[in-house]
């Protein structure tokens, strides 16, 4: 079984390009145990429409693919993998549109052993998902240093330069300060002649 | 002296727009990323998914007090301020490529814009060979000039006033074709048109 590690928006567009298969996938998410985050990232991207359901037990897990045939089904498990007697109830997850099974993450590897059948009917269709909507820590890094370089100051110089309102403030300063987590200094200073 | 007119600073800064979203991170997934896919389906960007969830992302890690106030920075694709061809991670089929980071910040239940760049590069023989539209936080000296909102068509040195668009504005705008559509004759001045 091999599992395709993606990020949430890529998953979703790439389950928006099946929308209209009748496939299953298999989510394993650390973050996102009752799949809210994917199903609202499906939603902004899907032409069709986007049912959640949960699932803890073979009953529940049917019954929510069966009220939900011509949607994109979201159905979140999140419960040890053999509650669900997948290769059992095989037969009964037909669809007409994708379905998505969110599981947790330790689930997943059990997945094959635990569900060989429902493994290799959903066939490729088994990925881990992250999350992508922040910047990682080495690509701030490097935005930093392109501000440093740009600018031709350390982080220091500049914040001390804002602070004493000596700097008239482009685009590329209020990003250094939102990276720099010094947002507070956004607003114009209030400078002392100024004051009442 | 009579100004005849309202400053232009002043027409500019009415321009300001309010984004309907919960959250910058919301803007984030729910109009940029989206509108950048649609972008990737009609074939007016060259790359997939991937790079969108890749180069397409929000810092918003701030330390303010209290948290909905939080600023924070979407950006798309790598800083490029010298307009590296391998820095390129918004590739448009023309061989150009886009880039863009803006500061937004939660206002009033919605977002507001508080700086940004938007660039467009075009092929290299185009010209201009690139368009850039900047908005610089309040209390600039371009303010005072009505120059807080401004483009630069292609030169560092020139700019001129623009009005304040909402990111996802300038990205349609910088996205489709420049210039007129393939079925017109570019038009010089004068020209009649008919019927």
């Amino acid at each position: 079984m091999s599992v395709t590690i993606l990020g949430r928006f890529e998953l979703a567009s790439r389950i928006v390009l099946d929308e209209s298969t009748s496939s299953w996938f298999v989510v394993g998410s650390e973050d996102d145990p009752n799949g809210t985050l994917l199903s609202e990232q499906l939603e902004y991207l899907a032409d069709k429409e986007v049912m959640t359901r949960s699932a803890t037990d073979v009953g529940s897990l049917v019954r929510g693919s069966r009220d939900t045939r011509d949607a994109i089904a979201v159905v979140a498990a999140p419960v040890p993998l053999d509650d669900l007697h997948l290769d059992d109830a095989r037969s009964m997850l037909q669809r007409t549109s994708a379905g998505v099974l969110v599981i947790p993450m330790d689930q997943l590897p059990r997945l094959a052993s635990v569900a060989p059948h429902f493994t290799s009917w959903v066939g490729n269709r088994v990925f881990a998902v992250e999350d992508d909507h922040r910047l990682a820590d080495q690509a701030r890094q490097q935005r930093l240093e392109g501000l440093r370089e740009q600018f031709g100051m350390s982080d220091e110089e500049f914040l001390a330069q804002v602070e004493r309102g000596e700097l008239s403030l482009e685009p590329e300063h209020a990003e250094w300060l939102v990276l720099l987590r010094r947002d507070d200094l956004l607003d114009p200073l209030t400078k002392e002649a100024d004051k009442p | 002296m009579k100004r005849w007119v309202t400053p232009v600073s002043e027409r500019i800064a009415k321009t300001a727009p309010l984004i309907d979203v919960r959250s910058p991170r919301d803007y984030l997934d729910r109009v940029i990323r989206t509108q950048l896919l649609n972008a990737v389906n009609e074939g007016m960007l060259a790359v997939g998914p991937h790079e969108i969830s890749r180069h397409v992302r929000i810092d918003d890690q701030s330390k303010q007090v209290p948290p909905d106030t939080h600023a924070a920075d979407l950006v798309g694709g790598r800083r490029n301020n010298k307009r590296r061809e391998a820095l390129a991670d918004l590739r448009t089929p023309d061989g150009g490529w886009l880039s863009f980071s803006a500061v937004l910040r939660p206002k009033d239940g919605k977002v507001e814009v508080v700086a940004y760049n938007v660039e467009r590069v075009y092929r290299r023989d185009d010209c201009p060979h690139w368009i850039r539209f900047d908005f610089s936080p309040p209390g600039h000296d371009n303010d005072q000039r009505g120059m807080r909102s401004h483009v630069h068509p292609g030169d560092d040195d020139l700019q001129l006033p623009a009005p304040i668009f909402a990111p996802h504005e300038l990205i349609a705008l910088l996205l489709d074709p420049p210039g007129p559509s393939d079925t017109r004759k570019p038009r010089a001045k004068g020209e009649v048109e008919r019927p």
